[in-house]
């Protein structure tokens, strides 16, 4: 009888089970997708990743400790990146980010890692044959470009990772590629939330031959929409020498400087500074030379500070016109990053 | 005819004493001394920086403030589930070794009734103690948030920005303190519990031994939480559109069927750590999931319980 009783308790809570999970099953696989559209449930981790996650995998189910642990695995990816294990550090990643996949300070640093860490790393690997390390720098610049894509994909809100994506691909001691540059940039400025990268897809398209009366248009738009970006030196200079362009329309009338510049001599120290960057970055230089020139002599600059006349590499002083500020030492090809601005 | 007056087949009266004894009962094993470690997790965080409150990942305000939610109530989520497991383990067993179930069922008490009395007894301890971490949590929360805030401004005005700039960035870290929302994933990890809670009812009525019933309650817990990879299997195609195998399929079918979903409870507790929108309605659709959870293993405990012998 006993037996009977513990056969047909069996049989009837496995009935009721499977009739309520029958029940249930559809309900909660609607719940769920619903979360997960809405993002409040974390995406399916790949079969792979499960594979990598192991025994963290199993911790990482457990809501709530899926950041934390998330932090302790990226402690561990740090120990990859001083031993420049790069395969291992993106594998940390994969699981880092399954295990916290909102966060996007995670895609931010797993992008990093491959594409400046792991691919300078690639270009200084003096053991390969050159097509080899520049194959292989490649490999990592767009591992790292994958990474900020896929961070965007979980977070399309993270507009920084745009920022990012942009910074990556105009950076010159990298492998420039301004049109993914300039997209990354432009929608990182399409949220409307940092003004940063609005200037920046201005600047870059200053620094690209025959883009720069677009440039010039974007910024005029900057301008107009909110003018404080006139605190900025950067600003004020690409400002001023894309709009000196002499092959702008003609209904562009020429800029004032103290339309621009708060006085001469900033008008001066802005341009000059503004001068060495474009020889070292490229930037459009439109006519600001002669504007260089005509404030020199109106401000009576000493001629240490006078670019056509000592190939100085130091940003110039605040107080420029005071005797006091001569070169540190002649001619020297220090950098110019010096001073306040 | 007997003059006796008939038994209702389940009085909430009797369940309600039942469930106040268990309460007790539960007092008088000393469960509460537990939260003295987790006040002691949660108020001592604020004075040691942890790595997940210094580290780059919490370079972000509002990702400091995410950390402390996401361990809070990690550590809710762990001790709220375990407590249902061990607890409601102990009851049965327990009233049979002191033979406070004898006493109990041969009075005219139904069997449903002390068993939804034990479950609401356990149900209660357990919000008694989320009430007590939650508002350990929600206090050091806002003493994070405000010490967060307070560095923000600092900050963002040392690097010039204006007036109306902080403060959006100071809304902004508020919005990651205490809130409504934040209650909401504190709620999920309760349902939880008390599903546990009446899956461990359930294998305590046939279980032979306290140990059994905690080791099978812990897995099936673990189980739940995977569960879901076992449904969306059967319900959407495999990761490169391969459709899973005829084995593939019985197994999720059963996993599916038999395992509770503890998934959804942890998203909206995810969620919720990382403000996202949740509302009252999805709030009650758990509570609903809820509910015919309890209800169906309660039934099922009633079943198996309402004929065994003692």
């Amino acid at each position: 009888m006993k037996r009977f009783l513990k056969s047909r308790n069996i049989l009837v809570i496995a009935i009721g089970l499977a009739v309520s999970g029958a029940i249930r099953m559809p309900v909660e696989q609607k719940l769920a997708e619903d979360y997960r559209e809405r993002r409040i449930a974390a995406p399916k981790v790949s079969v792979e990743t499960w594979n990598q996650m192991g025994q963290t995998g199993l911790a990482g189910t457990f809501g709530g400790l899926r950041s934390v642990m998330a932090s302790i695995l990226s402690l561990e990816a740090q120990d990859h990146f001083s031993n420049q294990e790069w395969y291992e550090l993106k594998q940390d990643y994969d699981v880092i980010t399954s295990l916290d996949p909102y966060n996007s300070f995670y895609w931010s640093h797993g992008g990093w890692h491959l594409a400046y860490n792991a691919a300078s790393w690639a270009r200084n690997r003096d053991d390969l044959k050159p097509i080899q390390r520049d194959t292989m720098e490649r490999e990592y610049l767009e591992a790292g470009d994958a990474y900020y894509r896929e961070g965007l994909r979980h977070i399309p809100d993270a507009y920084h990772l745009w920022g990012e994506l942009g910074s990556l691909w105009s950076n010159r001691f990298k492998l420039p590629d301004y049109e993914r540059a300039l997209e990354a940039f432009k929608m990182a400025a399409s949220f409307g939330k940092s003004p940063i990268y609005e200037r920046r897809y201005v600047y870059l398209l200053a620094q690209i031959p025959g883009r720069e009366i677009e440039g010039y248009f974007e910024a005029r738009k900057l301008l107009e929409q909110d003018p404080s970006h006139l605190r900025l030196p950067s600003f004020r200079a690409i400002l001023y020498a894309l709009w000196t362009n002499p092959r702008l329309p003609l209904s562009e009338d020429r800029p004032e400087i103290l339309k621009i510049f708060r006085s001469e001599e900033e008008a001066y120290r802005n341009l000059y500074n503004y001068r060495l960057r474009s020889e070292e970055e490229g930037y459009f230089r439109g006519s600001i030379d002669d504007t260089l020139r005509i404030l020199a002599n109106k401000l009576d600059v000493p001629p240490d500070w006078i670019p056509f006349l000592v190939n100085s590499r130091y940003r110039i002083p605040k107080d420029f016109r005071s005797k006091r500020n001569v070169l540190p030492h002649s001619r020297s090809g220090n950098p110019y990053f010096q001073g306040e601005e | 005819m007997s003059d006796r007056p008939e038994t209702s087949f389940f009085s909430p009266r009797r369940a309600g004493i039942i469930a106040l004894s268990t309460v007790t009962q539960l007092v008088r094993m000393k469960v509460f001394y537990f939260l003295a470690p987790i006040a002691l997790l949660f108020v001592g965080l604020q004075f040691f920086d942890a790595f997940w409150y210094e580290g780059p990942e919490a370079s972000q305000p509002q990702q400091e403030l995410m950390m402390h939610k996401n361990l809070c109530l990690g550590t809710m989520m762990l001790f709220s589930s375990l407590f249902a497991i061990v607890s409601t383990a102990l009851l049965i067993p327990g009233d049979i070794e002191d033979r406070t179930l004898y006493t109990i069922l041969c009075k005219p008490v139904p069997r449903l009734d002390y068993l939804v009395g034990k479950l609401l007894g356990v149900i209660s301890v357990i919000f008694v103690a989320m009430l007590v971490m939650d508002i350990l949590m929600v206090v050091t929360l806002n003493y994070r948030t405000q010490v967060v805030s307070a560095e923000l401004g600092e900050y963002l005005g040392a690097i010039g920005w204006g007036e109306e700039e902080v403060r959006q960035g100071q809304a902004e870290v508020a919005s990651h303190g205490p809130s409504l929302i934040l209650q909401y994933g504190v709620l999920a990890h309760f349902f939880k519990a008390s599903i546990i809670a009446a899956v461990a009812l359930l294998i305590s009525t046939f279980s032979t031994s306290t140990l059994f019933t905690i080791a099978s309650s812990v897995m099936i817990w673990i189980i739940g939480a995977v569960q879901s990879l076992a449904r969306e299997g059967l319900f959407t195609k495999g990761e490169y559109g391969v459709e899973p195998g005829m084995v593939d399929r019985i197994l999720g079918t059963i996993i599916s069927l038999v395992f509770p979903d503890f998934q959804l409870f942890e998203s909206v507790s995810d969620g919720a750590a990382r403000v996202m929108e949740i509302g009252m309605f999805d709030m009650l659709h758990l509570g609903g999931l809820t509910f015919f959870y309890i209800a169906i293993y309660t039934v099922l405990s009633w079943f198996v319980f309402s004929d065994k012998e003692f």
